[in-house]
């Protein structure tokens, strides 16, 4: 196939598929790649949990909101946002399912992230990695039976959009402090018709010990380890 | 009892000399005969028709095994997606050529069969081809057969499916993976070479011969071959039986042959040293198939959940994750694969490149010192 002709293709053919209930949607945000190397997030990350979001925390907030909310109606306040109190109920039902996604999605604790000039691969402690290509100076597209991915940079912040069957989109935005010691990545989670909930993680730096032993997997033999020195 | 029962058929296919020459059709009947035999209870398997004794000498072609096409072509990211890793298949490439001439050989039906690093055209019998697909469930391969004469015998795609106990060791000391894929070849080939009468074969040998003698001395054989309208090549001429430099044209080729086996003793070692982890490999891969399929069927089966609920959705990332993590557990065995399968073939590549290095050296001596004495001889 025609290599130029590729990316244009797939952007018809998730488009195509976007219609279909089954199908999943195309990633839609445009993604421009800037110099190569401008945030290089290569290093071990552990979560930071004083800073990053709190799910019980932020739908207990939420559902005081809606309480409120419904009050103010039930006052005749103008401040109120006109909604029954049962499409407000089941507002907050789809929000709660969207927050325990988004934990799910966001529950390594550690990750490990390898960068070269080229690519880039996220590895995220129980889940897959996150892997990206920037060689051809466009965002990659990877389509799957079970899911399409884009990924690319925008600005300083990589992104990472997965589209899954039954209209469900995942946004991963990450990024990095300028003094290098922190990660952040905003995990975005969304399906139609329903409003999106985002969960913002923190990381910080660690060094993990020196290993004293390098390891090379064989198919036969399995992980063979010795030590540095030899 | 299965395997017994093989090498039972095995045996007595083994046993019973098969006489190749078309000039006796009793003998014809009796190998299709065999065939039959031998296939009936067990129509997967495929038997491999031997010969207690070499064939005779007019009948004995050589044939060249090209180093496979892998087949992967240049998009990676294509290629990935689709479980092929390049790595794995560039050793495949050299691997099962190999293969396919231990089954020529065990057969005794054939002179010298050699794996050669290139393609060579003037070879009695040259057998090319790609691999479409390896994946240890499946394995299938686009093999053509053409003589020196530029005449295809073959054009063909062997699939064979592997059984499900293929990869326990019990029936790889039986049997090998893939194992009737190699027969079926062999047989087809052996099959092809009955249809063809003696003085076919030997005007293959001739023209074989020729071609070699044309390449070395463009000058004095390029006028004995001609091509027809089909673009078969055809005899113009031949050269006398006692024609000095035929008897030095066949003394060349002769040292080149034995370049060409030490190159081929090295894609025996690589063959030897990477069977076992070519079969680990393939049992993995085997393994991965069979687990997605199972996995397959018990997601068409399961109860949907409402959708846009929790469940759902966590259904539907989980789905996609598996699916993530299983790609990336066969990145890990690729690269498994190629740590311990790496080493040999770049050794193998360093010999190969070296023995060519000093093969087309001398060759290129000897075609010097070849076209001198053919100058000395014919006079300005």
């Amino acid at each position: 196939m025609n290599k130029n002709l590729a990316p244009a293709l797939i952007a018809l053919l998730l488009s195509a598929c976007a219609s279909e209930p089954e199908a999943p949607a195309a990633p839609q945000t445009a993604m421009v790649l800037p110099t190569p190397l401008v945030r290089d997030f290569t290093g071990h990350w552990e979560m930071d949990y004083g800073r990053s979001d709190n799910v019980d925390q932020k739908l207990r907030s939420l559902y005081r909101e809606m309480q409120r909310n419904a009050e103010r109606m039930a006052r005749g306040d103008q401040r109120a946002r006109m909604a029954s109190p049962e499409l407000q109920a089941a507002n907050f039902r789809q929000v709660v399912d969207m927050a325990r996604l988004a934990d799910m999605i966001t529950e390594s604790q550690v990750l490990e992230i390898d960068q070269t000039r080229e690519d880039i691969a996220i590895k995220r402690e129980n889940t897959f990695t996150l892997s990206c290509v920037f060689s051809d100076e466009k965002p990659q597209m990877v389509i799957d039976e079970l899911g399409s991915e884009v990924c690319g940079w925008d600005a300083q912040q990589l992104l990472f959009r997965i589209a899954l069957p039954d209209g469900l989109d995942i946004l991963h935005r990450v990024s990095m402090s300028d003094d290098r010691q922190r990660l952040h990545v905003a995990t975005r989670v969304n399906r139609r018709g329903a409003a999106p909930f985002t969960i913002n993680r923190f990381y910080f730096r660690f060094d993990p010990l020196p290993e004293d032993y390098e390891c090379e997997y064989t198919l036969s033999r399995g992980n063979v380890c010795q030590t540095a020195s030899q | 009892m299965r395997g017994l029962l093989a090498l039972v058929l095995f045996c007595s296919a083994a046993g019973q000399a098969q006489d190749d020459s078309p000039e006796d059709p009793l003998k014809r009947w009796q190998t299709l005969d065999q065939t039959q035999v031998v296939a009936a209870p067990e129509p997967e398997r495929v038997e491999l028709l031997m010969r207690s004794t070499a064939p005779p000498p007019h009948r004995a072609l050589e044939i060249g095994l090209v180093v496979l096409d892998p087949g992967t072509g240049g998009d990676s990211l294509a290629n990935r997606q689709q479980g092929v890793f390049q790595d794995v298949r560039a050793a495949e490439s050299r691997y099962l050529p190999f293969a396919l001439r231990r089954a020529l050989v065990d057969s005794n039906q054939w002179g010298a069969v050699r794996v050669l690093p290139g393609s060579d055209p003037g070879y009695e019998l040259l057998v090319s081809g790609r691999i479409l697909v390896s994946n240890g469930a499946e394995l299938s391969l686009a093999l053509r057969v053409r003589d020196s004469l530029d005449d295809v015998w073959l054009e063909k795609t062997y699939s064979f499916v592997a059984e499900e106990n293929a990869y326990l060791e019990t029936e790889r000391r039986l049997r090998r993976p893939f194992q009737d894929l190699y027969h079926q070849f062999a047989n087809d080939l052996l099959a092809l070479k009955q249809q063809r009468s003696d003085k076919q074969l030997l005007r293959i040998r001739e023209v074989s011969e020729l071609r070699y003698a044309a390449d070395l001395l463009p000058d004095a054989f390029g006028n004995y071959l001609g091509r027809d309208e089909t673009g078969q090549i055809t005899v113009e001429r031949l050269p006398a039986e006692d024609d000095p430099m035929v008897a030095r044209i066949r003394q060349v080729r002769e040292q080149e042959y034995l370049f060409i086996d030490t190159t081929d003793q090295q894609y025996a070692d690589l063959y030897t040293e990477m069977t076992p982890v070519y079969d680990l490999w393939r049992q993995y891969l085997w393994e991965q198939l069979a687990y997605r399929e199972a996995w397959e069927t018990r997601l068409a089966e399961r109860d949907k959940p409402r959708r846009g609920s929790y469940q759902a959705m966590k259904q539907t990332y989980n789905n996609y994750k598996w699916e993530k993590i299983q790609r990336e557990e066969m990145q890990t065995l690729a690269e498994g694969f190629d740590n311990e399968v790496a080493p040999t073939a770049m050794e193998l590549e360093g010999k190969v490149v070296k023995l060519n290095g000093s093969l087309d050296q001398r060759y290129r001596e000897w075609r010097d010192i070849l076209r001198q004495i053919y100058q000395l001889e014919t006079g300005p």
